[in-house]
């Protein structure tokens, strides 16, 4: 007599009855089957006939488990299985426990499914954050922002640049629409409490600074207008972050004196902790009144009263019911009125408002494009995340196919199995979105490190406000509804006859071609990424090929100012000779010299050059030319090639005659086709300063690697003075950061208050000139990757699932003589099929993307080909691999055992 | 179909009435069911025993083990006074709809 208990045992599995109970109820099954075996047999039944008719008793699959569950559970579960339909709150509440039940259940999908999503909304929130602390949000420690204005000069309605003091003035007077002008501008200054002296950055502003701004005080008083009044006692207001990491948070520091510069400077206060200047691309350390603080500057009596001086950054605050349009016009009216009185000084200015402080127009559009393809390459990433949810939930979809046939067949409508499903998915959203949010709180402060960021907004106060998290719940429920209601929508349609019958559906199935349409999508979606990602490497490749013109491995650069400690031209001179006699000195030291203009910091100083036979008019142009004022040694410092002529010499003195060394560039537009040595041409507007010629270097790339070739020119020292220059330290071999301790050990005998500033090696400095593309290329590199990464996971668990539902395919085709290799190669065959429609559709798609990350591309094109066939072979790879183990498992099917299955 | 909606409706009644006179084991109401129905009725082990033990946690009948001398112990279900008192409510509401129907459509009640 056959044995039914294993049978009913495993019908009974799902209902998970107590011991007692499942004991029982399988005793009376047990004893229901073999009265029903007997009988049978009794009327004559052969055995086999009997045992089948006994074990139809039981019903088909998962109907007795569905009977017994309300019938002898005294907890049914909460959810109504068809009958009553749960409506409003409880409903949605009843849907969200059953789904937070159901996710419980099967903890590997859970967790790989937040994940997928944790890493898509990690990554959006990251840039997001750093969109937010750039573009999007008002200057922390400001009110009223919205009205805030940047005003900047236009030379012929072009650019964006600095005012002068009188110009400010008479704008400020003239202006109606606007409450208030403020006049600011950064120096470098040394702050001394008595010990040594510390390089810090200043801000030199108006009176009226803090009150525009509305900013607050965390200890003691902001500059008020008194302040700034002629003859008020000069006093200081420290940023919170000097305060904290420079005198240590100390409370009683209000009051105290410190010498800025070698003057006096009562601290009077500390602005409020969010504050920190009006310029996002660096932080400022004390601010000080205008008037008092401009003694500080070399030649104040000029600067002060000349127009021609530029230097000022002027911002304001829109009055009461003024526009910006009308401010505009007022104040475009005011600079053509000022042209008209000073056209020596003014003629071509104009003026330009910009809502919003913090950067200049050109730096946020640069900013904006920047960011553009940042935000764009982390919305593929969600969106393959997405698909890649989309596609385990209808791998899940089908699995349940059953347990949702059983609700249907009892009377769930198809929207309450949809309310069910998307349950569950919002549930995933929430788990991954704040899981994710966590991963992009965390992931941005190492993208705070790159590069970009690092230099050029250092203490950018990149944080979580109300924005940041709005927009992380907006990305969670979107992606939630992204890849919840797809599948959702698929999966309810249930098909009742083939669910509930036995065995289970094959290939055709129509959920399994929109899981290969998801897959292909995600490697679509890969490819743009990776093809992005390859041409910012490939642009970087290209950056690190071009030849800057000078060495940079052996180099180091480090700035010294004494024109800020008070010495006057001639000791300043002196100081600088004996400098460069001591570092020369220093074992290691190869050559050493000083220079005014540091290559490739991004900055520069240029005039106007003109032909010696031309006696320009104040308008004319000319040739527009950098300068370096350089000690004799600098070129053979830097490695930079003498073609013709010499090099610089004592011999050079001040009055002596003017000469200068130009490069080939500034010779070919001076004397196209000519011989530059020996000839003469004019300098600076009017062209009243002649020099001659007397030596001639290679074309190098000055201030940035890209640049077109750019004509300049050097002076000697002694016939161009500067107030701050730079020693180039070239070292015989090694690092050059050995020689340091060494060459601030020259200095501090010298004279011990002077601090050396802006220490790097030209090599630094190389790589932080190109920043923004190694930033770029980390960045869409690395979410490039994760896109891939995602993409080949998807693909796995695609062909995995594939094949596991295949098993009977394949073992009949194994039993009809199919080889193994032959197996294998169907299912590899089968993956290619996928990653080449991927590879296509992606190569389609990526035409069109690529030509938003173009004008960030340098020496390579948007459909270069060694980027795009790297790109497509990285794809296919990836592909195998994903589908090579799905591929194993496809041969180790046993034919027996997958015949069996049925 | 009609029938089928009939049959589900009614099987928790029939099986009440076969527990009226004695009491009777899963095995026999099943038989019962079937033969009294002359087949039209026929319920699986399946749904009969979920069927049994709802009816038993609406206290409607009471299930207890019965051992016999030479014969496995069997589990026989009785009517409880409740079951009887729904049972009664329930034959005379059916009596009613059957009448009623017998009106309308022109079917004579046997």
């Amino acid at each position: 007599m056959p044995n039914w208990n294993d049978e009913i045992r495993r019908r009974l599995a799902e209902v998970r009855l107590s011991a007692a109970d499942e004991a029982n109820v399988t005793e009376e099954l047990h004893q229901h089957l073999d009265d029903r075996y007997h009988d049978l047999r009794a009327k004559g039944a052969s055995h086999e006939v009997a045992r089948r008719a006994a074990l139809e008793e039981l019903g088909e699959d998962g109907f007795l488990d569905v009977r017994m569950r309300g019938a002898i559970r005294r907890a049914p579960e909460p959810v109504p299985i068809g009958a009553r339909e749960g409506r409003g709150v409880a409903g949605v509440w009843g849907d969200l426990r059953f789904g937070a039940r159901m996710l419980r259940r099967a903890p590997g999908f859970t967790v790989t499914a937040a994940l997928t999503i944790a890493l898509g909304i990690g990554a959006n929130t990251t840039i997001f954050s750093i969109l937010n602390a750039l573009l999007l949000r008002p200057l922390p420690g400001t009110v009223r922002s919205n009205e805030l204005v940047l005003l900047g000069r236009t030379q012929q309605g072009q650019g964006f640049d600095t005012f002068s003091y009188p110009d400010f003035l008479d704008y400020r007077a003239g202006s109606r629409t606007l409450s208030a002008v403020v006049a600011t501008t950064v120096i470098p200054a040394h702050v001394s409490t008595g010990g040594a002296s510390e390089r810090v950055r200043a801000e030199l502003v108006t009176g009226d600074y803090f009150a525009t701004l509305g900013t607050h005080a965390s200890l003691g008083r902001l500059l008020i207008a008194a302040d700034a009044d002629d003859g008020a006692p000069p006093v200081a207001v420290l940023s919170h972050g000097a305060w904290q990491s420079r005198f240590g948070a100390d409370r009683t520091i209000v009051g105290r004196n410190v010498r800025i510069n070698g003057a006096p400077y009562t601290v009077v206060g500390v602005a409020e902790e969010r504050f920190n200047g009006v310029r996002l691309s660096g932080v400022v350390d004390v601010f000080l009144p205008m008037t008092t603080a401009m003694a500080l500057l070399p030649d104040a009596g000029g600067m002060r009263d000349q127009r021609g001086a530029v230097w000022l950054n002027l911002f304001g605050r829109l009055a009461p019911r003024s526009s910006l349009a009308q401010a505009q016009a007022e104040l475009s009216t005011i600079a053509t009125a000022l042209a008209t009185r000073f056209p020596e000084t003014n003629k071509g200015r104009g003026l330009r408002v910009s809502p919003g402080l913090g950067l200049e127009p050109s730096t946020r559009g640069d900013i904006a494009k920047f960011m553009t393809i940042l935000v764009g390459v982390v919305g593929l990433v969600l969106l393959i995340a997405c698909a890649n949810v989309a596609n385990l939930l209808l791998a899940r979809g089908s699995a349940r196919a059953r347990e949702l046939a059983v609700r249907a067949s009892l009377g769930a409508s198809r929207s309450r199995l949809v309310r069910q499903l998307l349950a569950e998915g919002f549930l995933l959203a929430v788990l991954g979105g704040a899981a994710g949010f966590a991963l992009g709180v965390w992931s941005l402060r190492l993208a705070l490190r790159l590069p970009v960021f690092a230099n050029s907004f250092g203490a950018l106060a990149v944080g979580i406000d109300p924005r940041v998290v709005t927009f992380g719940a907006a990305a969670m429920v979107l992606s939630g509804l992204l890849f919840a209601l797809p599948p959702a929508f698929r999966t309810s349609r249930v098909d009742l006859v083939t669910a509930l019958k036995l065995g289970t559906p094959g290939s055709g199935d129509i959920r399994s071609r929109l899981r290969g349409g998801l897959v292909v999508a995600q490697l679509a979606l890969s490819l743009v990424l990776l093809v992005a990602a390859g041409l910012f490497v490939r642009t970087l490749q290209a950056l690190y090929r071009i030849e800057p013109g000078f060495d940079t491995g052996r180099v180091l650069v480090a700035t010294v100012d004494p024109g800020m400690q008070g010495y006057d031209e001639a000791r300043m001179t002196r100081l600088f000779e004996e400098f460069q006699q001591r570092v020369r000195a220093v074992p290691g030291v190869e050559r050493a010299a000083m220079g005014f203009i540091v290559p490739l910091g991004g900055g520069g100083w240029d005039s106007r050059v003109y032909p010696f036979d031309v006696k320009p008019t104040p308008d004319d142009p000319g040739i527009k030319s950098d300068i370096n004022a350089v000690f004799p040694g600098y070129f053979e410092t830097l490695g930079m090639r003498l073609l013709n002529g010499r090099d610089f010499t004592a011999g050079d003195r001040p009055g002596g005659p003017a000469v200068a060394v130009v490069n080939e560039a500034l010779a070919e537009e001076l004397w196209p086709g000519g011989n530059a040595l020996g000839q003469r041409f004019r300098l600076g507007r009017g062209g009243n300063e002649v020099l001659e010629v007397v030596g001639v270097v290679r074309t190098a790339r000055y201030r940035s690697l890209v640049e077109p070739p750019r004509p300049f020119l050097y002076r000697p020292f002694s016939q161009a003075f500067r107030a701050s220059m730079t020693m180039h330290v070239r070292v015989a071999s090694g690092d050059p950061y050995v020689v340091l301790p060494a060459v601030r050990r020259a200095l501090d005998e010298i004279d011990r208050d002077l601090p050396l500033s802006r220490v790097q090696t030209l090599e630094q400095r190389l790589s932080e000139s190109v920043g923004a593309q190694r930033t770029a290329a980390t960045l869409v590199g690395t979410y490039g990757l994760l896109a891939l990464v995602l993409a080949a996971v998807g693909l796995y668990g695609s062909m995995a699932y594939s094949v596991s539902r295949r098993t009977r395919e394949m073992g009949v085709r194994m039993a009809l003589g199919a080889h193994t290799s032959d197996v294998r190669r169907h299912v590899l065959l089968q993956a290619l099929r996928i990653a080449a429609l991927g590879v296509v559709i992606g190569l389609i798609a990526a035409v069109p993307a690529t030509r938003f990350v173009r004008s960030q591309l340098v020496g390579v094109e948007p459909d270069d080909p060694v980027t795009l066939t790297g790109v497509i072979a990285v794809l296919v790879a990836a592909a195998v691999a994903a589908a090579y183990v799905p591929a194993r498992r496809a041969t180790r099917v046993d034919p027996v055992v997958a015949l069996r299955s049925e | 179909m009609l029938a089928d909606e009939l049959k589900k409706g009614t099987t928790p009644m029939l099986i009440l009435s076969l527990l009226e006179a004695e009491q009777r084991h899963g095995y026999e109401l099943s038989k019962l069911l079937e033969q009294r129905t002359q087949g039209v009725v026929r319920v699986h082990a399946a749904s009969l025993y979920p069927l049994l033990y709802r009816l038993e946690r609406q206290r409607l009948i009471e299930g207890r083990w019965v051992e016999k001398p030479g014969e496995r112990r069997r589990r026989f279900y009785r009517l409880t006074a409740e079951g009887k008192r729904q049972l009664d409510a329930q034959r005379k509401s059916w009596l009613e709809f059957a009448r009623a129907i017998g009106h309308v459509a022109g079917v004579e009640y046997a």
